[in-house]
């Protein structure tokens, strides 16, 4: 049986603020997601903007990997331009030994005259960040010599630093950095920051929709326009560099946006929404009200918001009496991408409809690791409960014993999870050989943002529609598992492969 | 900066030498490789040591070993920027290593790896030592591996693997005929080489060979152990495979078909199957006898199937690129060629040896036709190639599909190394006349995509709202059109091209 407590958001807030860094690494057994890899959370953005070029200063290994599943991944299911050129200088033993500078200002020089790029990204990896290679100054003696523009991005993967600071990183490197003063103010306008992982494309490219397609109707509905979108646009760099000139910032997810908008607020003066993740109703309206005040609008606001919400509003009733009561069980994941504030999203959801939210499965680190996110979803008085474990070299809590710990039964949770492994992992440590754990007897719902791509709303569940899309899939959840339907192919298999 | 050569009437070869300052290929390094070379030995437990990222890319790519086998504990300590700088990263990779070792049941491991990466290989961390303290401690072996980046390849980290394992597992012994040993199965390219993999033994069973010992998948310690039994070790794919060659220096056992495409359709299989049943002293009557009941069965289902036949016919002198490991991509150039009789135009094959590139271009020589074979290119220059030689449909990897659909080429990720990437779960190979069928079907999903008109249904979309079937000038959205989102600075690369 797993040796852990059930505390609350905040309690994992200050336990963790209380350790030193060496306090946190001998407690977190094998480390966590919340420690992962700066080079991989630096090139899903450097690859969202067409006409940039991506070099990595390193083994071909790191630039390899990046393109084994992640790029493929944001390429595939998102749109992302990320066959935009990605380069290594390759550097083999010979380099690591003597130096691989020379090899670095060369491969700049090659890759401006046959890609013709507009900016060149120059990356680090463990192995260059361990030589000392001076890239920074290479690039800067460089700039002007070439035909791109380009910048450095400092990402050696073993940097110590929280996923939330690595976030941090390339927002500044690959966003604010990149903005220039504004030639003029365009009014009426809104920038729309925040959406990582994934694009917004023309009419008819897409296949679904996602936040942008949302929260832009929001801000054409109140007579604005949208500036710009950051990150994920076609416009790209232009999004960015002409990103200052809008009047208000707003955001999609609080991860990617509040940290930019704090850039941006600082150097601008441009003031920002501090909402994100809009999933649920209250939230919704908070989002367009925070646009709203700042250019006087919110009659118009409340009008839209009135008209979005009153073909979901039967649902919603519907859910709340449904799931008054009961316990949200949140599992965050066991994988590298898993997000705190996604599973926070859905604690704040769960107590709009009235259940009591217990995360597990999200390793405390992440709770340091992003702090914009904890900090909002406190300040919005979502305080949920959650299991206090240090998930040793990986080990996950088994759902079964926390609801035993919780003293419930199936029929009082409702089941939401973000990892993708659970037909894999059946016949592991976390599922049981009953089948209780079956979506045909607690309703379930999958958060894993690539698998919840549908036409009825944005995957990540933002927006009204996308509340609306959940409710459905919440009601019909649990008219499934009322009517006592058959156990899943899943639970199945996880029987036959224990027996 | 490109040396090109022409021989003849034959492709032309060209091969990207190292003049260029940058890599701009799909090429993992040495630790992915050597994970996946150990994770293909039973009861493996492993321990990565190294950053976040490359940790991610250990535990994932060795999943496709534990399809149908055994499942290898992956066990690690993430390193940090305090363990570069302080040392502290040997205690991680023993802590792990103990940790897993002291909670697991007796008999739960019989071998244990240490795989580094760069940042735990360059500040020198003792994993020699560690491996040696676990291994008088556990009673288990304990193969430790510097799989720095910058220390080569895939290739070369199975290499490695697969050299430390016959230098200190395999045990003397005498060659026993008829036994045979298989090489490197995932280093062929193909990303369905577990079911290919189990064709070729298939093949070699119904010929009364004896598989004495894959390296590696599924491989349990004793069959390592008795590697030295077999007559003949069968090379796989085109990689040399020095340390592994070194390591197997001086024994009787010999090495064999490396010189040989894959058995990758019908005509590469029959020249393979007859090539290595030669070099062992299997009857020919032997082959054709098992040839003849392979093509029976895919006749029964082929032959006279106006589906197949709309199909290849539909792909008959079209124009393909391919992009692939140099083994699995020769074989399919020549597959293509003369069992569907479809072009491949440019041929572009990746591999670490300069061997491997010398075997395609022997083997790939007689083909004759418009055909570049480019080795270890570019990516994007394959693009442009593929583009001027106007390709209709490229067989490639999965980094590669979203290039080439941008551009308008249709394409199909056959090739490996990837995780989630193999989609199909029915246990059929695309190796051997049976793996025809496999093949067939790939290609006419392929012609499906090539040829099916998405773009101009959505052009003319039903409009379910007042039940007319209306036409549209233009495309319908299934969100809302952002009026006020201007997209601008369209990629450059779309604009030229109009």
């Amino acid at each position: 049986m797993e040796d852990y407590e059930i505390v609350t958001t905040q309690d994992v807030w200050d336990k963790l603020s209380a350790q030193t860094k060496k306090e946190r690494e001998e407690w977190a057994l094998g480390l966590s997601s919340a420690i992962w890899c700066q080079f991989l959370c630096t090139m899903p953005i450097v690859t969202t903007f067409p006409g940039v070029l991506a070099l990595e200063h390193g083994p071909r290994g790191c630039m390899s990997n990046a393109d084994t599943f992640f790029l493929p991944y944001l390429g595939q299911y998102w749109g992302q331009p990320t066959h935009v050129p990605k380069l290594s200088t390759g550097l083999g033993e010979q380099d690591v030994v003597m130096g691989g500078e020379e090899k670095l200002e060369e491969a700049i020089r090659q890759a401006d005259r046959q890609y013709n790029p507009e900016l060149i990204v120059v990356t680090s990896c463990c192995a260059t960040g361990i030589m000392g290679e001076d890239i920074q100054g290479l690039v800067d003696r460089m700039r002007g010599e070439i035909n791109a523009d380009i910048t450095y991005l400092e990402s050696p993967g073993f940097s110590n630093i929280l996923m939330g600071q690595a976030t941090e990183r390339v927002i500044r490197g690959l966003a604010f950095d990149l903005m220039e003063a504004p030639a003029k103010k365009n009014k009426d306008s809104v920038n729309l920051l925040g959406l990582y992982k994934d694009t917004y494309a023309p009419p008819g490219a897409s296949k679904a929709p996602n936040e942008i397609s949302e929260y832009g109707r929001y801000i054409e509905a109140l007579g604005l326009k949208i500036n710009s979108v950051i990150w994920g646009s076609a416009g790209g760099l232009q999004h960015i560099k002409r990103a200052p000139e809008a009047e208000f910032n707003a955001g999609t997810c609080v991860t990617w946006h509040i940290p930019l908008a704090e850039m941006m607020e600082e150097r601008f003066g441009i003031p920002y929404s501090p909402h994100g993740q809009c999933l649920g109703i209250e939230i919704n309206r908070k989002w367009l009200m925070a646009v709203a005040q700042h250019f006087g609008r919110e009659d118009r606001a409340m009008e839209f918001f009135n008209r979005e919400f009153a073909p979901i509003r039967d649902d919603f009733e519907r859910a709340k009496e449904l799931c008054h009561g009961k316990v949200a069980l949140l599992d965050g994941g066991r994988n590298t991408m898993s997000a705190v504030a996604r599973t926070l999203m859905h604690a704040r959801f769960a107590l709009e409809l009235g259940m009591e939210p217990v995360i597990f499965n999200l390793h405390p680190l992440e709770v340091l690791a992003k702090p914009h996110d904890t900090l909002y979803f406190l300040r919005e008085g979502v305080n949920s409960k959650m299991v206090w474990y240090n998930y040793p070299f990986g080990k996950s809590v088994n759902p079964l014993t926390l609801m035993e710990r919780l003293g419930v039964g199936p029929e009082d949770c409702m089941y939401i999870h973000s990892d993708i492994f659970h037909y894999a992992m059946a016949s592991g440590e976390s599922f049981d050989a009953t089948g209780v754990f079956d979506a045909s007897i607690i309703p379930s719902i999958n958060a894993s943002s690539h698998i919840r791509r549908c036409r009825s709303g944005p995957h990540r569940t933002y927006g009204l529609r996308g509340t609306h899309r959940l409710l459905q899939e919440l009601l019909e959840g649990a008219s499934v598992t009322r009517a006592g339907a058959h156990p899943t192919f899943e639970s199945r298999l996880s029987r036959v492969a224990r027996s | 900066m490109v040396t090109t050569e022409v021989e003849g009437v034959g492709p032309a070869f060209v091969c990207y030498d190292d003049e260029l300052a940058f890599y701009e290929r799909y090429e993992l390094c040495k630790n992915p490789g050597a994970i996946m070379a150990a994770a293909g030995v039973r009861k493996a437990l492993i321990n990565f040591a190294g950053a976040g990222g490359c940790d991610t890319l250990a535990r994932n790519v060795r999943t496709d070993q534990s399809v149908d086998a055994s499942y290898a504990k992956i066990c690690s300590w993430t390193h940090s920027q305090d363990d570069v700088v302080f040392g502290t990263g040997g205690a991680k990779i023993q802590g792990a290593l103990e940790y897993e070792l002291d909670r697991a049941k007796p008999g739960a491991f019989d071998i244990g790896f240490i795989v580094a990466a760069c940042a735990p290989s360059m500040v020198g961390d003792d994993i020699e030592g560690i491996a040696h303290g676990l291994q008088e401690k556990y009673g288990i072996p304990m193969i430790a591996c510097d799989g720095a980046g910058f220390r080569g390849s895939y290739v070369d980290g199975a290499d490695d693997i697969y050299a430390q394992l016959i230098g200190k597992i395999a045990k003397e012994a005498a060659p026993e005929a008829g036994r045979v040993n298989l090489v490197g199965p995932h280093l062929v390219g193909s990303k369905n080489w577990k079911n290919d993999l189990e064709e070729i033994k298939r093949l070699l069973q119904a010929l009364g060979l004896t598989i004495n010992c894959v390296l590696t998948n599924d491989t349990p310690l004793s069959d390592i152990q008795g590697f030295f039994r077999a007559e003949a070790s069968i090379m796989l794919s085109f990689e040399e495979l020095p340390r592994f060659k070194k390591a197997c220096a001086g024994r009787s056992t010999r090495i064999i078909g490396q010189e040989l495409l894959p058995p990758y359709g019908s005509v590469n299989t029959e020249q393979w199957l007859q090539a290595i049943a030669g070099e062992l002293g299997v009857e020919k009557g032997k082959v054709d006898s098992l040839l003849g009941e392979d093509y029976r069965r895919v006749a029964r289902i082929l032959s006279g199937n106006y589906n197949s036949s709309w199909v290849l016919q539909g792909l008959l002198n079209r124009y393909a690129a391919i992009l692939a490991p140099a083994s699995f991509g020769a074989a399919l150039a020549r597959s293509l060629l003369y069992d569907f009789h479809i072009f491949p135009k440019v041929v572009a094959l990746y591999y670490t040896s300069p061997e491997a590139f010398e075997r395609a271009k022997k083997c790939l020589g007689e083909l004759e036709g418009d055909i570049t074979v480019l080795g270890n290119p570019n990516r994007l220059d394959v693009a442009d190639l593929a583009m001027q030689k106007n390709v209709d449909f490229a067989l490639g990897q999965r980094s590669d599909r979203q290039m080439f659909e941008s551009i308008g080429i249709t394409h199909l990720p056959l090739a490996f190394p990837y995780y989630f990437n193999q989609f199909c779960f029915i246990p059929w190979p695309y190796a051997g006349i049976r793996g025809t069928l496999n093949l067939v079907s790939e290609l006419a999903t392929l012609f499906n995509e090539l040829t099916h008109e998405k773009g101009k249904w959505r052009y003319y979309p039903y409009s379910p709202i007042d039940q007319k079937y209306h036409l549209s000038e233009r495309f319908i959205a299934p969100e809302p059109e952002l009026r006020t989102l201007e997209i601008d600075n369209w990629p450059r690369r779309a604009r030229e091209r109009g």
